[in-house]
């Protein structure tokens, strides 16, 4: 394009140059005229069969829109998991202190979308009628079963059950 | 870990005038505004001198005309004009050109951070149709206004002097022709990008807003308690991420204020004082050199339309990537 910007800058000039050198109104400088004027519309018209050489291509920016968005969702999705997580510790631990307890929780999620808590591991020292207490009212509140809700006992030494 | 939505960091130009306080857009606008505000006048001197030294030159034509019109007068005045017009014509269209570059760099940086916010949010649909549109209206803008348009107006510039050195009807047209295309395309790109914008905004906004409910009412009713915090989780969550695209996109606003406000205003002065210069030299001549100055203040208005609306296209789509969802 800039080429043919400067075409016409080139075509004006020498035009203009003539003209003025030329004897007025004679049939030279007619002529010139004619020439000028198909010289200038072709100048004009020829770019136009050529495709515009844009600089983007549709492809690009549909995978890059496309990869935008799968990292939007894994970001989406990675914040609603950790809130899910988080609010239902919160219940767990509401639910325990109400039976004195006050167990270690670690919530596991289902690979649904949305997540949906799958599993429980609860560590802390509980009686077995408070952790079967506690079972029942997490697998009738969270809908888990209770085979899936597991409790381990903390090792008062080492830490670990 | 929570996710996080920064904008990119406003460009060292523009830092000086950037407000500390970017949480209010209308705040922000007040205090770049009393930032740019001392810039007038050290700016509106320069263009004065440049128009007073081409009213001058006028005069003197016009004056010199009265005893004996010479023949050559028109190719002289327009000449004097042109050689006095040059300098500040090119150094506004390198800043023209300077300003489109780095608002297109800045953007190039922020639209992938509101196109991720938005997808974030739900509204997959219309980030996507958003950042379609804007991405190509970023590779037209840098690949033909930063050449092909400065080529156009400098083509103008060259036709316009040929024509009123020698008074030729086509060589007028011509230049009439040159500017016609080129202001038909900006405004082109106005109309279409300001369409799409707007019908993509309306139209995926209400489908995404009608798929983010259904999704809503499909979690809370699953298990009371389990759908209860599924529906407390993805509220704060998207909620969240809608405050900080939204942080994100005033931010934007005001980085690309702050990246245009300062040429356009001394594009802008140069263009007022020259049109005005333009009237003065009609009035003393209706020779090469009144056509000339009105030829350079018509390239002044061109060179700052063109500044003017891709700061204005680039708002636009902020602030369609704002709106989001419904």
């Amino acid at each position: 394009m800039r080429q043919f910007f400067l075409h016409l800058i080139c075509l004006s000039l020498i035009y203009s140059i003539c003209h003025i050198l030329l004897e007025k109104n004679s049939c030279i400088q007619r002529v010139l005229k004619l020439a000028y004027g198909i010289a200038v519309a072709f100048a004009v018209l020829s770019p136009m069969m050529q495709v515009l050489p844009l600089s983007f291509s549709l492809s690009e920016i549909h995978e890059e829109s496309g990869r935008i968005q799968a990292q939007a969702a894994e970001i989406r999705d990675a914040a609603i998991s950790e809130g899910i997580i988080r609010q239902t510790r919160a219940y767990i631990l509401d639910k325990a202190a109400g039976l004195g307890l006050a167990p270690e929780v670690t919530v596991c999620l289902s690979d649904d979308n949305p997540p949906v808590p799958e599993s429980i591991l609860l560590q802390g020292s509980a009686s077995p009628g408070d952790q079967a207490a506690l079972t029942q009212i997490l697998s009738t509140a969270l809908g888990i079963a209770k085979e899936k809700i597991h409790w381990t006992q903390s090792n008062p030494v080492s830490g670990t059950s | 870990m929570e996710p996080s939505f920064t904008a990119p960091t406003v460009p060292y130009g523009a830092a000086d005038i950037f407000p500390k306080d970017t949480e209010s857009f209308a705040a922000g606008i007040w205090s770049i505004w009393k930032d740019v505000s001392g810039y007038l006048a050290p700016n509106f001197s320069a263009a004065l001198s440049v128009c007073v030294s081409v009213l001058a030159v006028v005069l003197l034509i016009s004056a010199v005309n009265c005893l004996e019109e010479h023949p050559a007068s028109g190719l002289i005045g327009t000449a004097a004009v042109a050689v006095l017009l040059l300098q500040p014509a090119g150094t506004l269209m390198e800043l023209g050109e300077a300003t489109i570059m780095e608002l297109h760099e800045y953007c190039k940086l922020l639209i992938p951070v509101m196109t991720t916010a938005l997808a974030a949010q739900g509204a997959a649909g219309t980030s996507a149709a958003l950042y379609a549109g804007t991405a190509m209206l970023n590779s037209v803008l840098s690949g033909l206004l930063s050449g092909v348009l400065t080529s156009a107006v400098c083509a103008y510039l060259a036709v316009s002097a040929a024509a009123s050195a020698t008074g030729l009807y086509p060589l007028r047209k011509t230049a009439d022709f040159i500017r016609q295309i080129s202001q038909w395309f900006l405004k082109a790109t106005l109309y279409v990008f300001t369409g799409f914008m707007g019908l993509t905004g309306v139209i995926s906004g209400s489908v995404d807003a009608a798929a983010l409910k259904v999704t809503k009412f499909a979690v809370s009713g699953a298990v009371p308690v389990v759908g209860g915090i599924l529906s407390d989780a993805t509220e704060s969550v998207l909620a969240g991420i809608g405050i900080m695209k939204n942080a994100a996109g005033i931010y934007g606003m005001l980085a690309v204020v702050a990246i245009a406000i300062r040429p356009f205003l001394r594009i802008g002065i140069q263009y007022l004082l020259l049109k005005i210069t333009a009237g003065l030299a009609g009035i003393f001549t209706e020779g090469g050199a009144a056509k000339m100055i009105e030829a350079f203040s018509t390239a002044f208005g061109w060179i700052l339309g063109m500044t003017g609306t891709v700061c204005l296209l680039f708002l636009i789509s902020i602030v369609c990537f704002l709106k989001g969802v419904g």
